[in-house]
């Protein structure tokens, strides 16, 4: 029963790493069968527990590879993964999204494992710009541990972007996706975050959560138009920076419930 | 017909050049160890290469070209005599390549002077900053090697120099990567971790000297046969399986045993189980045209294969 599952994603899989009759190469050391197996076990949870939804994904051109640019929230990054499962799991031809990760993450044992094995690469620019000459797709959140660290009151207010994302879409000539994710601000809401405990303990940010798990929170994903960035990096980060807040406002309007 | 000097001729890899290069070349050895059965059109000085009557050698002939492969990595050798071996020889090794207008200095150091880390990127290349003496000391006399021969790009731009930094050389060596993989059935590896690594095969690393011989290009490469596998996969190829130790209880242990002579793998040596340390050849593919053979599985392949590297077809 679960194997034929397994199958279905392998299958998804491999129809995204084959795309425009390109191999997709990895010098990364993804594991195809066994990024298929963690897909399987997070499916129920895409489908049954956040129940996402997803507008735009026609924007996303079926050809060339991308930057996608997105807001980050809600403590833990399940916004990424529910963003690199719609891609697989929406689109006709499903891209492999692949994202980057804090430098400290190679330091933790099993889990480092995990995520280079799962496509996950350590964010520095050398491999960001290397994952994109091998035609793969990319997924940055420009706000970084400041966004996702949001408290409460500050939710759907995008926090300062970097702006290393533009440099690497203007010298490598890739287009951007912008997305806005709705949903994910309110699935472990935090009252505050104490930076000097945080700074005590080295990690990233001690926030106050008042839920122990995620809500059961809908998730709803949107999907600009591919934008081309040839200005300066600076102008194109702010011009990107809007254009999100600009989704994310229309699409708070349009949502009638945080939970469905 | 051209005159080549190899340092460590007695070393394995030593041993293997001289054997590619005796039909087409002098080849001059020295060595302070024995050399065992070489061709015998091979002379083999048997000086160390801190004294001064090595100069004798190249006031005999004429050198054209220095392999300088003889730096000491044996960690059990007493920090000092490493340390002065590796750095006055090669500073004299410098001085004579000047004062005698050799042509070529070619040096062997090694992609481990990058150092394994965890916020290294997927593949460095050669201007990224020597960070392998962080943690682990014995790495600083090859850096400080490294950097002595880079001096030489400035001070004689006339001698052509090239130092390859070549990644875990695997193959019938006696060296720490190989005999780690020979360990036993259970290969330790670090519970949690599985790094990428890469390896050279032996007879891609004599093929790139070769080819450093005969390119016109100066400069550093960075040198791998082709493929990079999770230390995991290696593992299974050769058909063992994994031991896995936590980090820090094992590391101190190993500490300890590695002071009371019990294992011969120093307890630095666990970061390379544990970051990656991986290099991008491209500059030596562009400039030196180098052209891997071998994968990264006939490299471990050829661990215990005893064979002759015979790989220069004569030009």
């Amino acid at each position: 029963m679960i194997e034929t599952f397994i199958k279905k994603n392998r299958d998804i899989l491999k129809k995204a790493t084959e795309k425009n009759g390109k191999n997709i190469s990895d010098s990364f050391g993804m594991d195809l069968d066994y990024l298929a197996k963690i897909i399987t076990i997070i499916e129920p949870f895409y489908k049954f527990y956040f129940r996402v939804s997803t507008f735009g994904v026609e924007n996303i051109p079926n050809e060339g590879n991308f930057l996608f640019i997105s807001n980050h929230s809600g403590q833990i990054p399940i916004d990424g993964v529910m963003i690199g499962l719609s891609l697989l799991f929406e689109k006709k031809s499903p891209i492999l999204l692949r994202s980057m990760v804090e430098r400290w993450v190679p330091e933790l044992p099993f889990i480092s494992t995990i995520f280079s094995k799962g496509g996950q690469i350590l964010g520095t620019p050398k491999n960001a710009k290397r994952v994109l000459d091998e035609n793969n797709s990319l997924l940055i959140f420009p706000e970084g541990v400041k966004g996702i660290s949001k408290t409460f009151k500050n939710r759907y207010k995008l926090a300062e972007f970097g702006s290393g994302f533009a440099r690497l879409a203007i010298e490598t000539q890739t287009p951007i996706i912008p997305i806005a994710v709705i949903g994910a601000e309110e699935q472990i809401p935090t009252i505050a975050n104490i930076t000097n405990i945080a700074n005590l303990l080295k990690i990233p940010a001690m926030p106050i959560p008042i839920t122990p798990l995620p809500l059961p929170v809908k998730y709803r994903i949107y999907f600009g138009e591919p934008i081309y960035c040839i200005d300066n990096s600076e102008e194109s980060t702010e011009k990107i920076k809007d254009i999100i807040q600009k989704m994310l406002d229309d699409g708070l309007k349009k949502r009638e419930h945080i939970f469905w | 017909m051209k005159t080549v000097l190899i340092t460590g001729i007695g070393g394995n890899l030593g041993k293997i050049l001289a054997k590619n290069l005796h039909r087409e070349y002098n080849v001059i050895g020295l060595d302070r160890r024995d050399i065992g059965v070489l061709p015998k059109d091979i002379i083999h000085y048997k000086y160390d290469i801190r004294r001064n009557r090595v100069e004798d050698i190249f006031k005999k002939h004429k050198i054209d070209t220095i392999f300088h492969l003889g730096v000491m990595h044996n960690l059990r050798e007493n920090d000092k005599e490493h340390h002065e071996f590796n750095i006055i020889g090669t500073t004299k090794l410098l001085e004579y390549a000047q004062s005698y207008n050799v042509s070529k200095f070619i040096f062997l150091s090694s992609a481990n002077v990058y150092g394994p880390k965890a916020t290294n990127s997927q593949y460095l290349n050669e201007d990224e900053p020597l960070m392998g003496g962080a943690n682990f000391s014995d790495i600083r006399d090859l850096i400080t090697l490294d950097m002595l021969v880079s001096s030489l790009f400035w001070k004689q731009p006339s001698i052509q120099t090239i130092i390859l930094r070549p990644v875990h050389i695997v193959g019938d060596l006696q060296n720490g990567i190989s005999n780690y993989f020979r360990i036993s059935n259970k290969v330790p590896v670090l519970a949690g971790f599985d790094p990428m690594m890469q390896l050279i095969h032996i007879s891609d690393l004599i093929e790139a000297f070769i080819l450093a011989m005969r390119s016109n290009s100066s400069g550093v490469f960075n040198l791998a046969s082709s493929g990079a596998e999770p230390l995991s996969k290696l593992i299974k190829h050769l058909g063992k399986k994994t031991l896995p130790l936590i980090d820090p209880i094992f590391r101190n242990i190993f500490h300890y045993l590695w002071r009371t002579r019990f294992v011969s793998f120093p307890p630095e040596e666990f970061d390379y189980l544990k970051y990656i340390c991986m290099v991008d050849t491209t500059n030596a593919k562009k400039e030196l045209n180098f052209n891997p053979k071998y994968t990264i599985f006939d490299a471990l392949d050829s661990l215990n294969k005893k064979s002759f590297h015979n790989i220069i077809p004569i030009a």
